[in-house]
């Protein structure tokens, strides 16, 4: 049986090191993966890669190359680049600058940039057999109603992150002599087996708002199902869709959907629930929840704190404008691709299951700034 | 819960505010604003009255005197004057351009004059004991309408209770907290058992202590000012087994309308019923606006008998306070 070769980008992220473990369990001969500096980001990796169980002996797959995403030939010599080519059957591309705040140039010189270094790899590769890219459902933008896996319309951005991911899966239906599959995820919130967060994203700053007393107000629907997501869950759904099932020309939702989520307004009430039951020093505060209200009024707000040139209250209301608008619409992620070649083998949890760890987590790691040990997995 | 059956209401009440005003563009000239003029007039203030020559005891002696002589009160028949200021200097007698000097400390008799006890005397208000009330902010009022109304339920003997609240500020000071725009005010109000007018059905506070410093939490406080005012509003609505529509008009303290505008809809009250006619016009008279309003609202008979009033203030402390009174 001729080798298999993964080259997997992004592996360094807060989802890409869940996948680079997943690949490695697979029957790949070698893992490829790209870091710009060698040592110190991989202790980090392989810290985690050996608390989810891997071996050493595993982990010896693992090969890594000194470059650069964003560069031509990955910032490789010649002759690195030509044996990557050679040797990779498999790419899984999940690098990314998920920062929401970037202008949309420097957004586009990552995420589109730096996937068009990937794209010229593939077509270079003696032999690809898969491409897979890791995305966003939130590249629907604007849009409202039943988004369908297969739809890319633009209706215009909330921010420049799903702009450029949008343009990236835009330029990935051009290539049509690559089998290319995209696995578009929703907002990651936490690890459903120890509440372990991987990454802190812009939920979990909004949470961090709240938690602080500085969450005025959140603009939304109280009935809107808030789409928060299991990282345990979505790498394993992605790697059996790439690994073990994979269909070019396909786009998948993985996501928590409505049965499986907190409506906005129980969010917030879960929320204020698990701040008091795992910080008393919270529970002295009295923080109150921020009420959830309609668009006209967090603008109104927004309007005065313009007006008033608070900094620190525009500080904050950047940030919520990063996401919140997405709080507003009723947009429902169709998952009909996923169900049908994802089925049950991945089982999905609700929310509610794993939110309290994920809480106390976040409050222990003080918001990602300390280490925080989590109950073995 | 079932509405509280208490006769105790507001019988008489009254106001003084200083004849003198600044605009807000002089407030700029004057260097006595944080916030620029027009930020200020977008948010729905415009002038302010500032006190010259009087002190707060003047302001309070100037409202209690109105109060007795419109109402044909005789002062021997008041039993308590509760004094309630915003301000710690509130609780002092002191000469007009108050300033913390030093002389205080030579002569400690001084920190021992009560604008309370001047007032009693003053007034001829010799049957009363009298009670300071602070540490409220621009609660201070209601929370004197809320003791007082507890004395009158809970003391055969006593039929009336004088509540005054007044505050001045010193010469030197800025004229704006937190987006808001300060006058000089005095209100008073006379609480009796079995009243026929203005009946107290509920009263409410919430304390919330982490906020004691609130220039250090100033962004935290905006942060919960709405969400707790909306909380103590429908606890109070619940606690009186009333509904928001229930409510007639809403009288406010005098923070700037844009908040008023966001409160509103935070609420569901409709804007038609909230008088918010004094705030360009008075700015924030610290803890006598509610009285201002509520007696503007009467006399311009935009409260009509058996309307329910709801009055709702905000104090640094930081304390939320709801009323709802039955004219």
């Amino acid at each position: 049986m001729s080798k298999t070769n993964l080259f997997i980008t992004g592996s360094s992220g807060a989802i890409g090191r869940y996948l680079l473990g997943n690949s490695i369990k697979e029957d790949y001969d070698s893992v490829f993966i790209l870091m710009r500096s060698r040592s110190d980001k991989f202790d980090g990796i392989r810290a985690f890669l050996k608390k989810e169980g891997l071996k050493d002996q595993q982990l010896k797959k693992i090969k890594i190359m000194n470059g650069d995403i964003t560069q031509d030939f990955l910032g490789l010599t010649t002759k690195q680049y030509k044996d990557l080519a050679k040797k990779t059957t498999h790419i899984l591309h999940c690098a990314a600058n998920t920062n929401f705040s970037l202008e949309l140039e420097t957004a586009r010189a990552i995420n589109v940039g730096g996937t068009k270094q990937i794209i010229n790899l593939a077509k270079s590769c003696d032999s690809i057999k898969a491409f897979g890219y890791l995305s966003t459902v939130y590249v629907s933008g604007k849009r409202e109603g039943i988004i369908m896996e297969n739809d890319l319309v633009n209706t215009g951005f909330i921010n420049s992150y799903e702009q450029s991911k949008f343009e990236t899966e835009k330029l990935l239906r051009e290539q049509t002599e690559i089998p290319v599959s995209v696995y578009r995820l929703s907002t990651i919130v936490g690890d459903s087996r120890s509440g372990f967060v991987p990454g802190f994203n812009s939920v979990h700053k909004a949470l961090r708002l709240y938690f602080e007393g500085l969450a005025p107000m959140v603009p939304g629907l109280p009935s809107n199902p808030a789409e928060l997501l299991d990282v345990f869950y979505a790498t394993e759904a992605v790697n059996y869709l790439f690994n073990k099932n994979f269909v070019s020309g396909k786009t998948y939702h993985i996501v928590s959907g409505k049965n499986y989520s907190y409506t906005l307004e129980d969010f917030i009430n879960e929320t204020g629930k698990f701040f008091n039951k795992h910080s008393s020093t919270w529970r002295n505060k009295g923080i109150e929840k921020p009420p959830i209200v309609n668009m006209e009024t967090f603008q109104l707000f927004e309007k005065s704190v313009i007006e008033a040139n608070d900094k620190v209250m525009l500080g904050i209301i950047k940030i919520m404008n990063y996401f919140v608008p997405h709080l507003s619409l009723t947009t429902e992620y169709d998952t009909s691709n996923t169900d049908k070649d994802l089925g049950k083998v991945v089982k999905r949890k609700h929310v509610q299951d794993y939110y309290s760890d994920v809480i106390n987590y976040c409050i222990n790691s003080k918001w990602g700034k300390i280490a925080y040990e989590t109950r073995t997995i | 819960m079932k509405r509280i059956n208490s006769t105790v209401g507001i019988k008489a009440l009254s106001y003084y505010l200083p004849n003198n005003f600044k605009t807000l563009e002089e407030l700029e000239k004057d260097k006595k604003l944080i916030s620029k003029a027009k930020v200020l007039k977008s948010f729905g203030f415009n002038k302010v009255r500032i006190a010259k020559n009087e002190t707060h005891v003047d302001l309070a002696k100037k409202a209690v005197k109105d109060l007795l002589k419109t109402n044909d009160i005789d002062p021997l028949e008041i039993d308590i004057v509760i004094f309630a200021g915003a301000m710690n200097h509130s609780f002092m007698v002191y000469e007009k351009n108050y300033e913390i000097k030093n002389s205080l400390i030579k002569n400690p008799m001084d920190l021992f004059k009560y604008p309370a006890s001047k007032l009693q005397y003053e007034l001829g208000i010799s049957n009363a004991s009298v009670i300071g009330l602070g540490q409220q902010g621009c609660s201070s009022l209601f929370s004197a309408i809320r003791v007082g109304r507890d004395i009158l339920v809970s003391e055969d003997n006593v039929k009336n209770v004088l509540c005054v609240s007044s505050d001045v500020f010193p010469d030197n000071a800025i004229r704006e907290v937190v987006y808001n725009v300060l006058s000089d005010g005095a209100g008073a109000v006379l609480l009796t058992k079995d009243s026929n007018v203005n009946k107290i059905i509920v009263i409410s506070q919430i304390t919330k202590g982490y906020y004691w410093d609130g220039d250090l939490r100033q962004n935290e406080l905006i942060a919960s000012y709405f969400p707790t005012a909306r909380n103590i509003i429908s606890d109070t609505l619940k606690k009186a087994d009333l509904k928001i529509e229930d409510i007639d008009i809403l009288i406010p303290h005098n923070v700037s309308m844009r908040s008023w505008d966001i409160l509103l809809e935070l609420i569901g009250f409709p804007k038609k019923r909230f008088y918010g006619q004094n705030i360009a016009k008075n700015g924030h008279s610290i803890g006598a606006d509610n009285i201002i309003n509520l007696k503007d609202a009467i006399d311009s008979k935009i409260i009509k008998k058996d309307d329910l009033v709801l009055m709702f203030n905000f104090g640094f402390g930081v304390n939320w306070s709801c009323i709802i009174l039955e004219h």
